[in-house]
């Protein structure tokens, strides 16, 4: 099919479904414009007419449907002028008449058309509807107004329906993926969207009716509690129905597609109509207009059911079809008893209806139940457990001060399902026991729904608000619980499987985790102080202390939790010596490791808990220990520098997937931040500030895959004799060439000594006007100019400095950045996620930055602060509550990081995680066990975060 | 910032003019990360019109010195050739699983997050807190359970009795784009409740109270008032769902597994990647296909965008 006709058939079918739509919104409109008494038939046939030569559009399939309907169309007017002419002044005979040539009509489409034909049987719905509509009119008024709308929805339903069918059978034909999976994502969004949509507002209706019409409600409440019962039951195979019973495996998408379903829709529609005529007949005869009509029309959709099934029976059908059948004979039974149960105020009369109402459907499933689960009755637990229950019961309701009867129905009711279908063993017993088991069920059952005392306005208005908030809540609770939840938990049980989920295996998966050294790898945890890492983290937090000490000598102020710090410090070391000492068995056998450090540390450990008790003289604790540290200001910061210096110090030495996870979530976290504030700290105020932001902001909005492609390119490495694509070679060779030869040596040494030279100066001004922030910074900051001077003058270069050709040109090496220098070639998939995170940190600094009131920045520069202080000592602090969010966000979601590493190393070269060490184990090896206990580790590691959020969020509600 | 200091007064003297290029320092260092920022999308850019050749004879860089000149070569290669997996088609399922796993959590979190907010019940503020709590749950915790039910249904062995229920049948979910965006779906909903109801929370309740005592009833409040005054953070949730599930991998990758005809455009490009320089050269155009959607969507709509990111952490 070429793409004209493509685009001819897809125009068509657009037309087609708008005129549908609008026929039926015409046919509603003329209705109820209509509505005083002037005949609507011209402009409904008018409607139909357009409908039917629309749908001959589709294709010639349907031409002698087509046809059909059109006569009986005109064979409808005609009955219809013929009855009025006859007995004019006599609407329910009339009445009586319209729909008769109406259902005669109907079975005439339907020999006509077939059973899949779903068009026809909405349109024969639709007619039927409609004559019931235009002579309702003469009697019930009220009674088509309230029920046009839903007659009108449902038809449009069907028409939609059968308009994505012809897409859906279109877009096959044509043998396009593209659009057929188009036309599925439409087909699921409309499935979902619309019936969720129907359940959300049926519910909130059900809610209405608790107050507006009571007996309504129990009708609908029964027929809810009969679907659920019924549909499970028989979905579990406990039931037999009529008929055989083929098993077809279906999907969503061929359950729709199906004919069953269209002839119990159509069926249920037909016998809903003839019902509400019949009820509308009898309502207007003995003034019962509000509920007869309703209740007809229940008793005629449970009959029209009946008839779909005759059809039905003659199809093959599969399981989900059955199921949706036996739930709604199991729904209309349990309606009409609740309709009965909500008609009837009298106490005694209710509990009797009630129990034997109970007892009838108990009955009912007493003799479709299968013969394998029907229960040999024992003597003494069917005497002896419906006792104990129902005494349990009575002393229950005694404790709480409530009624005892409903108790002792409760408690009867459960010793008897224990003593007919748990305790027993089940099959082949007796149908008589089996009749009597489950009739005394639905007797009691009944009994203590009879026994609810039938309440009054205000017991209705108050079920209406309790209604309410579960109706509003159920969808997303079902997601949640279905979707997180549950899975969470099944995940906790599945880790305690082998790889198959078949043999209890005990906390052996976790053991696997903690003992493979491929991800708990501690061997080398000595190595640490081989690190360069980890002297300038001493440094920076003797740094700290130091400065601390200066300005808690200026200031007086200092530091006043020393106790807990001393415990807390002390309790790791003991427990530091008891770790070296375990591992110290573990890997030199009895020996213990080294005993001298172990006592040492222990015994420091011990002395500085024990000191941590002593009471402290003044509230200034700090003080009592000669000790006054400020550390308010950039010492924290520094030891904060410190201590990250020294974590990767320490996980560069501490190899293995957890390891790596716990580098990640530290180096990430700690960087975006960092980085995410300044980039706030420098846009701030600045001009251009909002497309500043916008760049760094960017990468937020391209996928980890595409970040990972992104610098894959970024990290490329050639051969190095020829000329590297990857802009970090380029820059890397390129620096080896000119730091050892010609003259870019030289400018490089000058560039390099005028930068030493400014920063210099700057620190001498700085240190006269007392900015000793700036000092230090420019301090620091000379340390790297310095060595990159001495790598280019006397160090024999810096950058991939390599070997020389034969024709003597000088070629550097490159870097291999995903594959060299393990485990340091973890810090370049890192990048990858502080270029995306930065931009969030970045945004929400931002706007707490600019939250910070004015005020209090102007109050500090009154009182002579200069901006490096306003800013550590005013805004700073003031975002602090902002950095918590800001390090929680980025915690969980660095600690699931999984693309990057899959897609760029696929967790090769010690670049493992938890995420991607999960994934291959249980998706590409199927080893669930040991896959649900890396992913209950994952869930572990952010508990702590779970618990500081919910009392972050404790204290805001 | 951190290096900027108060100035003296300015007198034209060497200190002064110094200062006053100290001063500029951070607008530079704003500038020079910017570009840092940048230089990767755009190196991307630029390599994914140059041709095969080029890209393997130099850096993007020498762009604008191509013999074989710059052209959408590698565009319309990724986009038509079936052999590079379908780019196309790709994207069409990206859309079947992004549209509804948009639609819908803004619609069931919604209800949810106005139950939260207006209606009064038992418990309300633990099971909130309960429900927003789930935020920092990974995901990797749901996904084999998750994969099990849409493969073979859920179902339930009471222990002892032998007897197996069925709670849920196996509706063949597993493979199709249905079952992603369910699951983004469920795991969108923690979040979407807390987005939503930081918002509607925040409405002013006396236009509720005059709607109630006009005998209004929740769910004619709810369609009527909250609705239409909650749009701006509904788009701000939408765009967010929408870049997120757009750019998923994992979960798409878990639910479709090999059933290469439903893959998303992200498995798509990642599979391109893992071919290791077989078709490099038009991996740069397939990756900037995946990412201009939700750039455009970001670019167009970043005012929302952002006010969902900090409703979403400042407030809360």
């Amino acid at each position: 099919m070429g793409t004209l006709e493509t685009l001819v058939s897809w125009a068509l079918l657009l037309v087609v479904a708008a005129a549908i739509g609008l026929g039926v919104r015409g046919l509603l409109g003329s209705l109820q414009r209509n509505f005083a008494g002037a005949t609507p038939l011209p402009s409904i046939v008018g409607t139909a007419a357009g409908i039917v030569a629309l749908l001959a559009l589709i294709d010639g399939d349907r031409l002698p449907f087509v046809v059909s309907l059109l006569v009986a169309a005109l064979v409808l007017v005609a009955v219809w002028r013929v009855a009025r002419f006859l007995i004019a002044g006599r609407p329910p005979v009339a009445l009586a008449v319209a729909v008769l040539a109406a259902v005669v009509v109907a079975f005439l489409w339907l020999s006509a058309v077939g059973p899949t034909k779903l068009v026809g049987f909405a349109v024969a719905a639709c007619v039927v509807l409609a004559s019931f509509a235009v002579t309702g009119t003469a009697i019930a008024p009220e009674v088509v107004r309230r029920h046009l709308p839903n007659i009108g929805g449902i038809a449009a339903t069907i028409g939609a329906v059968d308009y994505l069918q012809a897409f859906d059978r279109m877009s096959r034909a044509l043998g396009s993926t593209e659009l057929n999976s188009m036309a599925s994502a439409l087909w699921a969004v409309t499935l979902a969207v619309g019936g969720s949509a129907l359940l959300f507002v049926g519910a909130n209706r059900l809610a209405d009716q608790s107050k507006k019409d009571w007996p309504l409600f129990c009708t609908l409440v029964g027929a809810v509690i009969g679907f659920a019962v019924f549909g499970i039951m028989d979905g579990n195979r406990l039931l037999q129905i009529m008929g055989p019973r083929e098993s077809v495996a279906t999907n969503l998408h061929d359950l729709v597609n199906r004919g069953p379903w269209s002839i119990l829709i159509t069926s249920l529609l037909i016998g809903a109509a003839i019902g509400l005529v019949a009820g509308t007949l009898y309502g207007s005869a003995t003034d019962n207009r509000r509920t007869a009509p309703r209740i007809g029309m229940g008793i005629g959709a449970s009959i029209g059911l009946l008839w779909g099934l005759f059809f039905v029976e003659r199809i093959p059908v599969d399981t989900s079809v059955r199921v949706l059948w036996t739930a709604l004979i199991g729904a209309s039974l349990c309606a009409v008893l609740g309709y009965v149960i909500g008609r009837t105020p009298d106490d005694q009369r209710r509990v009797a209806i009630a129990a034997v109402g109970g007892l009838a459907i108990g009955l009912v499933i007493g003799g479709l139940l299968k013969n394998i689960h029907q229960p040999r009755l024992q003597t003494v637990p069917l005497i002896a457990l419906p006792i104990i229950g129902g005494v349990l019961g009575v002393g229950l309701a005694a404790l709480r001060r409530r009624p005892w009867p409903p108790a002792l129905a409760t408690g009867l009711l459960a010793g008897w399902i224990l003593a007919t279908f748990g305790v027993p063993t089940l099959g082949g017993g007796p149908e008589i026991e089996t009749m009597v088991s489950t009739g005394v069920i639905g007797l009691l059952a009944g009994l203590r729904f009879g026994l609810r005392r039938y309440p009054d306005d205000v017991a209705r208005a108050n079920l209406e608000q309790r209604f309410r908030g579960p109706v509003f809540l159920a969808p997303a609770l079902a997601f949640i619980s279905l979707g997180l939840v549950v899975p969470l938990i099944r995940t906790f049980y599945l880790s305690l499987f082998d790889d198959r989920t078949v043999n209890w295996v005990g906390l052996e998966n976790y053991q696997t985790i903690f003992t493979d050294p491929k991800s708990f790898e501690y061997a080398n945890r000595l190595w640490v102080f081989g690190s360069v890492l980890f002297y300038i983290a001493i440094a920076a937090m003797a740094a700290a202390v130091l400065l601390g000490y200066i300005g808690g000598r200026r200031t007086g102020n200092g530091f006043s939790q020393w106790s807990l710090l001393l415990r807390i410090g002390g309790v790791l070391l003991v427990l530091v010596a008891l770790l070296e000492y375990v591992l110290g068995r573990q890997t030199d056998g009895e020996a213990g490791g080294n005993w001298l450090a172990i006592i040492a540390l222990g015994i420091v450990g011990l002395v500085m808990a024990a000191l941590s008790f002593r009471r402290a003289g003044s509230p200034e604790s700090g003080r009592g220990l000669g000790l006054a540290i400020d550390f308010d200001g950039p010492p924290a910061y520094l030891l904060t520098f410190g201590l990250f210096m020294l974590s990767m110090a320490m996980l560069s030495n501490l190899r293995g997937t957890l390891f790596n996870n716990l580098w990640w979530v530290i180096t990430v976290t700690f960087l975006s931040t960092v980085v995410g504030l300044a980039v706030a700290v420098l846009a701030d105020r600045a001009s251009y500030e909002s497309v500043a932001k916008s760049f760094v902001f960017m990468p937020l909005a391209i996928s980890f895959v595409g970040a990972s492609i992104i610098w894959r390119f970024m990290y490329i490495a050639r051969d190095p004799r020829k000329e590297q694509t990857g802009v970090f070679n380029a820059l890397w060779v390129e620096l080896g060439k000119i730091s050892t030869g010609g003259t870019g040596q030289t400018v490089g040494i000058v560039v390099l000594l005028a930068a030493l030279a400014a920063l210099a100066v700057l620190a001498a001004v700085s240190w006269r006007t007392g900015a000793r922030g700036v000092v230090g910074t420019a301090g620091v900051l000379a340390l790297p100019v310095a060595w990159a001077l001495y790598r280019f003058t006397a160090g024999g270069g810096m950058g991939g400095t390599g070997f020389e050709t034969e024709t003597g040109s000088v070629q550097g090496t490159t870097i291999l950045f995903l594959q060299d220098s393990q485990p340091f070639n973890n810090l370049w998939l890192m990048v990858v996620l502080i270029w995306i995170q930065t931009g969030f940190a970045m945004v929400i600094f931002s706007a707490a930055i600019k939250a910070v009131p004015a005020e209090l920045i102007e109050a500090a520069r009154m009182d002579g602060a200069t901006e490096s202080q306003v800013f550590w000592r005013v805004t700073l602090p003031q975002i602090a509550p902002t950095v918590g969010v800001v390090v929680t966000t980025l915690i969980v979601a660095v600690m699931k990081v999984f693309d990057i590493v899959k897609v760029m190393t696929n967790g090769n070269f010690e670049t493992q995680v938890v995420a991607n060490e999960m994934w291959q184990r249980a998706f590409t090896e199927l080893n669930f066990g040991l896959g649900s206990a890396l992913a209950v580790v994952l869930f572990l590691a952010v508990v702590p975060v779970m618990g500081y959020n919910i009392r972050r969020m404790q204290r805001e509600l | 910032m951190a290096i900027t200091v108060g100035s003296p007064q300015g007198d034209g003297s060497l200190t002064s003019r110094l200062y006053a290029f100290l001063a500029s320092i951070p607008t530079w260092v704003l500038w020079i990360v910017v570009t840092i920022w940048t230089l990767p999308t755009f190196s991307l850019f630029a390599n994914s019109f140059r041709s095969q050749d080029a890209q393997r004879a130099s850096g993007w860089w020498s762009f604008t010195e191509d013999e074989t000149g710059l052209s959408v070569t590698n565009y319309s290669e990724v986009l038509n050739a079936t052999a590079t997996g379908g780019l196309r088609q790709g994207l069409v399922n990206s859309f079947a699983i992004t549209i509804p796993a948009t639609i819908i959590p803004i619609a069931i979190a919604a209800f949810a997050a106005y139950a939260f907010a207006w209606i009064d019940f038992k418990h309300r503020e633990k099971l909130f807190i309960a429900t927003v709590s789930l935020l920092a749950v990974p995901n990797q915790v749901a996904l084999i359970p998750l994969l099990q039910t849409y493969s073979g249904g859920a179902h339930y062995t009471i222990p002892g009795l032998d007897k197996t229920i069925t709670l849920l049948p196996d509706l063949g979910l597993a493979g199709t784009t249905t079952a992603v965006w369910i699951t983004h779906t469920a795991f969108a909903m923690p979040f979407a409740i807390f987005l939503l109801h930081n918002y509607i929370s925040q409405l002013p309740s006396d236009v509720f109270e005059s709607a109630r005592i006009d005998g209004a009833d929740h769910f004619t409040i709810f369609w009527r008032l909250v609705l239409p005054l909650s749009v701006p953070v509904l788009a701000a949730f939408a765009i967010f769902q929408f870049l997120w599930t757009w750019n998923d991998y994992l979960i798409a990758l878990t639910m479709i597994g090999a059933n290469g005809i439903n893959h998303p455009a992200t498995i798509k490009i990642a599979s391109l990647a893992g071919e290791f320089g077989l078709r490099e050269h038009v991996l740069s155009a397939g990756a900037f296909v995946q990412a201009a959607v939700p750039l455009v969507v970001f670019f167009s709509l970043q005012r929302f965008f952002v006010r969902g990111l900090l409703a979403g952490s400042v407030k809360g």
